[in-house]
């Protein structure tokens, strides 16, 4: 991420909306950004409240008042007399089924002035009673006049009729993008794109792939959830590299990671190998700027399945990251492989890290607690990973070695059996098996620990015990075992 | 030069002023304030002169019921 600070795209919509509105500084609209999407929308409706509040029981009043005259007569009325500003303001008040009967009989362009002058709060149900060709029409005059966030403004009010006339009248994708970036109703646009056929919605996401648009693409794959967003970021992840490149750079520079990674979260594994061995993704700086935000913004779970799909070298580098990155980040990244369990990628990570390093991530608190170290044994038994563990293992403490093997005995002793068994062929296997058990302190554990050795080969059985006569433990272990 | 109002005053309250109040510095929430009041007056102008120009639009019956509600 840039050093800058980058506002979420709900912000970003926020502030625009607000700026269609009043003038912002420089200054201004830094320290906005940073109080975030929810204040700045309960400011744009203060004053919103403020604009439509002026001389309102005045156009309460009159509104009351004009209900009598002919519909007719009121059309003509609006246009000759009234004008945009004061019918906008009158359209609010009055009764919708009125106002939809007299707006449908008065020209789009006058409609279009008019729908910047009405309260978006009052007029939905006047839009939703408008025929879908009066709406499209008018629809069209502000696409001439590029007045997105307008057409934004009563976009959720729009009956399904009316979404399908504006969206075969529409050909320009950009500008639908555009105005689904501005929606206030997220839950509108879902509604919407149910509505458009599979092609079209390709191909709106498709215009989004463009570096200026990727924001107001991640938005509406963001704003929506469940099958559509999958549909949505599949079209994404259908995408060459070089775009995708694009994408990546652009969540980058400009702090989208959250919205990247819920849609890769929700895509199909089948494009995940192409996106994350992209060249950009390979650059250190990009890489911490993703893992901070998917730590941030609590997107570790979502992330780390991806890493799977990364080349060693990539993984490798991934891996070291994440350590240089701090205790906090390391430790966070280990409960989320627990929590999603995805312990299997944390030891696909771990075999490219160096001696100090591999002793950094052994000392991290999980590993003092039974529940994650059982799962990561389990993990590494059924992956084939016990050389790995091992390795690990004997840089475990007191407590940690107490507890691994304390684990490693349940079930039979499958897991350290597992591990006996890879102590052959590991250059220090028997030495890290043999200061394990000198840890163990409960002599039930020793028991079972006995019955685990007594069905290994004599082989096996004295190079244990060579081991831990040349360790010194021996004359200890002996009598507990024997006796246990 | 505009004389200030305050936040609160533009906003209907300071109930809707909090996070604003809070959060930006005085020299931004100045600077919100004026281009609030701006915009505000600019409407308010707005309105006002549509309603003058169509009061003498208006045929005489609509003319007295707008003039006595809006102008």
């Amino acid at each position: 991420m840039t050093d800058t600070y980058q506002p979420d795209l709900e912000t970003r919509a926020e502030i625009e909306r607000l700026k269609a509105s009043i003038e912002l500084g420089e200054e201004l609209l830094g320290e906005l950004e940073k109080l975030g999407a929810g204040a700045i929308r309960q400011l744009r409706h203060s004053i919103s409240e403020q604009v439509f509040g002026y001389k309102r029981e005045g156009f309460e009043s009159l509104a009351g008042l004009v209900r009598f005259l002919p519909r007719g007569y009121l059309a003509k009325l609006a246009v000759s007399a009234f004008g945009a500003r004061l019918c906008g303001r009158l359209v609010s008040c009055m009764n919708p089924i009125s106002a939809a009967a007299i707006a449908k009989r008065l020209p789009p362009e006058f409609l279009a002035d008019a729908s910047a002058h009405a309260d978006p709060r009052k007029v939905r149900e006047v839009i939703r009673l408008l025929p879908a060709a009066v709406v499209r029409d008018s629809t069209l005059v502000l696409v001439k006049r590029r007045a997105y966030g307008l057409m934004a403004r009563f976009a959720d009010a729009l009956s399904p009729s009316a979404i399908r006339a504006i969206v075969k009248a529409v050909d320009d994708d950009e500008i639908l993008l555009k105005i689904a970036f501005l929606m206030e109703d997220k839950s509108q646009i879902s509604k919407m794109i149910q509505m458009i056929d599979n092609d079209r919605i390709a191909r709106i996401v498709r215009t989004g792939t463009d570096k200026a648009l990727w924001p107001a693409a991640l938005s509406v794959i963001d704003g929506v959830e469940g099958e559509l967003r999958s549909r949505l970021a599949n079209v994404m992840g259908q995408q060459d590299s070089a775009t995708l490149d694009g994408l990546v750079l652009v969540a980058h520079e400009q702090g989208l990671w959250p919205p990247v990674l819920r849609g890769m979260a929700a895509m199909s594994p089948k494009h995940y190998r192409k996106i994350v061995n992209l060249p950009s993704l390979r650059k250190p700086q990009l890489l911490q700027g993703l893992i901070q935000c998917a730590y941030d913004e609590n997107l570790l779970e979502a992330t780390l399945p991806l890493v799977s799909y990364m080349r060693a070298d990539h993984q490798k580098l991934v891996a070291k990251l994440v350590l240089e990155q701090g205790d906090e980040i390391a430790d966070a990244t280990l409960w989320a492989a627990n929590n999603s369990g995805h312990w299997r990628v944390i030891l696909e990570l771990a075999q490219y890290l160096e001696d100090s390093e591999r002793n950094v991530l052994a000392r991290m608190s999980i590993f003092r607690k039974k529940a994650p170290l059982k799962a990561l044994l389990e993990s590494a038994a059924e992956s084939g990973q016990m050389l790995l563990l091992l390795d690990y293992v004997k840089r475990l403490d007191g407590d940690g070695l107490r507890l691994m093997v304390q684990i490693a005995l349940e079930n039979s002793g499958d897991i350290i059996e597992s591990m006996l068994s890879a102590a052959r062929h590991h250059p220090e296997g028997w030495k890290v098996v043999v200061t394990a058990v000198a840890a163990v302190e409960d002599q039930e554990d020793f028991s079972q620990f006995r019955e685990v050795l007594a069905r290994q080969t004599d082989e096996d059985q004295q190079a244990f015990r060579k081991s831990a006569e040349g360790l010194g433990f021996w004359d200890r272990l002996a009598p507990s075992l024997d006796a246990a | 030069m505009k004389s200030e109002i305050s936040l609160a005053d533009l906003l209907g309250g300071e109930d809707r002023t909090a996070p604003l109040t809070d959060f930006l510095s005085p020299n931004a929430q100045r600077e919100l304030g004026l281009s609030i009041q701006s915009y505000l007056e600019m409407e308010r102008v707005a309105v006002d002169t549509d309603v003058s120009s169509s009061v003498a639009l208006l045929p005489g019956l609509l003319r007295g019921l707008v003039r006595s509600r809006l102008a």
